[in-house]
């Protein structure tokens, strides 16, 4: 069995100015390099500056592509914009295809009100299945996003936070492994 | 399949339909699009796609 570390990016999936979402993802990015045998990187969406002019693989962006070449899962985090995904995410991920088939992702959602981003979680699903993700049953829900991190961005409940992401990488990593392992060794 | 990568041999554990094909022809017109086998490399890590018309 291979024994190289896992690799498993986070994608801060919007743009916006004043988003929530970023501290969201340094704390799941903070969370996953922690976990030994993990590797990770940052990903931010705005700074890989797409092209709004053309659509998928003929805007790949080649630092991204082989990002998600290398990676044995991803995790999303991403904000719900009147119960949907940011388009600019959507936009992103569709410049790659063979660079996802039989990875796993999980997905944080990020709100401003009570629900943690369930409903973008939902709305994201048929999408990660079409293109060859595999997603795992624990999700990241981060409600009330503009309280949730103090001043200095440290998130206040960290206790009930840690314990909750523990579980959702837990299951990706075990997610990761079995779908490396599939993809390396068993033959369709 | 060969990875181009480091010349191992490479696992066919996918097959996969490519929407974004603008005239899909032969056995690839039952499907709607371009059908490809995905191919990864179990020294490397390295993928590849390739179209199953062509295999």
């Amino acid at each position: 069995m291979n024994t190289r570390p896992l690799f498993i990016p986070v994608i801060l999936g919007t743009v916006r100015k004043g988003r929530a979402s970023e501290n969201v993802a340094k704390f799941v990015f903070e969370q996953v390099t922690k976990r030994e045998g993990v590797e990770s990187e940052f990903i931010d969406v705005r700074e890989l500056k797409f092209p709004n002019d053309d659509a998928g693989e003929q805007i790949k962006n080649a630092r991204f592509s082989k990002t998600c070449e290398r990676a044995d899962g991803l995790i999303l985090v991403v904000p719900e914009y009147n119960h949907g995904y940011p388009g600019m995410l959507k936009h992103v991920l569709d410049s790659n295809l063979k660079e996802y088939i039989h990875k796993a992702v999980g997905i944080c959602g990020v709100s401003a009100g009570g629900f943690g981003g369930t409903r973008v979680i939902e709305s994201l699903l048929p999408v990660m299945r079409e293109l060859g993700l595999v997603t795992i049953f624990w999700d990241g829900n981060f409600s009330g996003a503009q309280q949730l991190f103090d001043a200095e961005g440290k998130i206040k409940d960290e206790a009930t936070h840690m314990k909750r992401m523990d579980k959702f990488i837990g299951e990706l990593i075990w997610m990761s492994k079995v779908l490396r392992y599939g993809r390396e060794n068993i033959s369709l | 399949m060969t990875c181009p990568e480091c010349g191992a041999e490479m696992n066919h554990h996918a097959m996969k339909i490519d929407y974004s094909v603008e005239d899909p022809s032969g056995d690839d017109a039952i499907y709607g699009g371009a059908l490809h086998e995905a191919h990864t490399c179990p020294k490397c890590g390295h993928t590849e796609l390739r179209r199953a018309a062509e295999s």
